[in-house]
């Protein structure tokens, strides 16, 4: 599998999908912390959510990185 | 009602007495067409395969898996096994993706409850959320769009396309090779600072382009390492959600728009048809108030 098709799986399979909070639900709360270390090995991190928060009125628009 | 607890029954006397929880990959409405396919669909556990627990009109796909794995201070351990996480996390999208056709809800990864009395009491609490997600996806499947672009070609195509540089670019024929050199170095310069806004243009125009044949979208983070292309810059990652019936077309006007910005130096990536990941949300804030405590049997240990 290409690495870039790998990273797209495991970013959604793991922190995408219905999210159930309550006390009948056991583990799905500790996932987000737990998220962050593997995510630390996966990628570094320059979200397009950050882009979004710096470049108020247009969070319509794709943000886009600097050349 | 659909014969997977009686399945599920002799799987239990299989897997001898080994205390399991219950993990949910995702939720379909009922009836479902083939409800034995969903039954030889493999588990993210060997030898524990997937059935369907009713609840009103929907049905849990889930899977016991061991307790001594799954349990929350078990997990958090195994969590530090990025392989092992991996692993899994592959396994819950090979389950959610192996699914017959259908609408689906996929959950997320490591969504665990100690039986079905506490995962039948966890949905009914948002039974009303979980139509409203269905509603929206109405069916609809995921496809992953990523827009990369090569800088060195966009800045050639500008340079030979933007009036303003193709003006500076004839002008440096027509002077001493000494100011040419300062030209040329400008015309450079110049096509870098328009590349940045005019790829950002283009962006949005590509996105708006798809969005016309997608149900919705959900712009993607984008990740600096990402690339595998070295000269390649991905531009914009957004998810659509695409209606069953589209998909050729959302395809066709991919490969159009693909063919179209070539020269400009843009490609494109797609994934999918996957399950609706980005699209799987439901308001928790609205519902998860006023509920009672569980029973003390219910709650895990």
């Amino acid at each position: 599998m290409q690495r870039m098709v790998l990273a797209e799986l495991l970013d959604r399979a793991l922190t995408k999908g219905v999210v159930l909070r309550g006390d009948a639900v056991i583990s799905v709360a500790g996932i987000d912390l737990l998220y962050l270390g593997l995510k630390a090995v996966l990628a570094s991190t320059d979200t397009m959510e950050r882009l979004l928060g710096e470049r108020t009125g247009e969070t319509s628009d794709l943000p886009l990185r600097p050349l | 009602m659909i014969g997977a607890q009686t399945a599920a029954g002799s799987r239990r006397k299989k897997q001898g007495r080994e205390s399991t929880l219950l993990y949910l990959y995702g939720v379909v409405p009922l009836p479902v067409e083939t409800p034995e396919r969903y039954l030889k669909i493999e588990g993210l556990e060997q030898d524990r395969p997937l059935y369907l627990i009713p609840l009103d009109g929907l049905a849990a796909l889930v899977s016991k898996v061991p307790r001594r794995i799954y349990a929350e201070q078990a997990l958090k351990e195994r969590f530090q096994d990025h392989d092992w996480v991996q692993a899994r996390a592959l396994a819950h999208h090979r389950v959610l993706s192996s699914l017959p056709a259908g609408p689906l809800l996929p959950f997320k990864f490591c969504t665990l409850f100690t039986g079905e009395t506490a995962l039948l009491r966890a949905l009914a609490d948002h039974r009303t959320d979980l139509q409203a997600a269905f509603t929206a996806i109405d069916g609809g499947r995921e496809w992953g769009v990523k827009l990369f672009v090569d800088y060195g070609v966009f800045c050639s195509y500008l340079k030979a396309t933007l009036p303003h540089l193709t003006q500076l670019a004839r002008r440096t024929s027509t002077v001493s090779p000494g100011t040419a050199f300062f030209l040329k170095r400008k015309l450079e310069t110049m096509a870098r600072e328009a590349a940045g806004g005019a790829a950002g243009e283009r962006a949005r125009a590509i996105h708006k382009v798809i969005s016309r044949s997608a149900q919705a979208e959900r712009i993607q983070a984008i990740r600096s390492q990402e690339s595998d292309r070295p000269a390649k810059e991905l531009l914009s990652n957004v998810a659509y959600l695409v209606p069953r019936g589209g998909e050729t077309r959302f395809k066709q006007v991919i490969a159009e728009l693909a063919r179209r910005h070539t020269t400009a130096g843009l490609s494109f990536d797609v994934v999918g048809p996957l399950p609706p990941y980005n699209f799987a949300t439901i308001d928790m804030e609205r519902t998860a108030v006023g509920r009672a405590p569980l029973r003390d049997g219910d709650r895990h240990a």
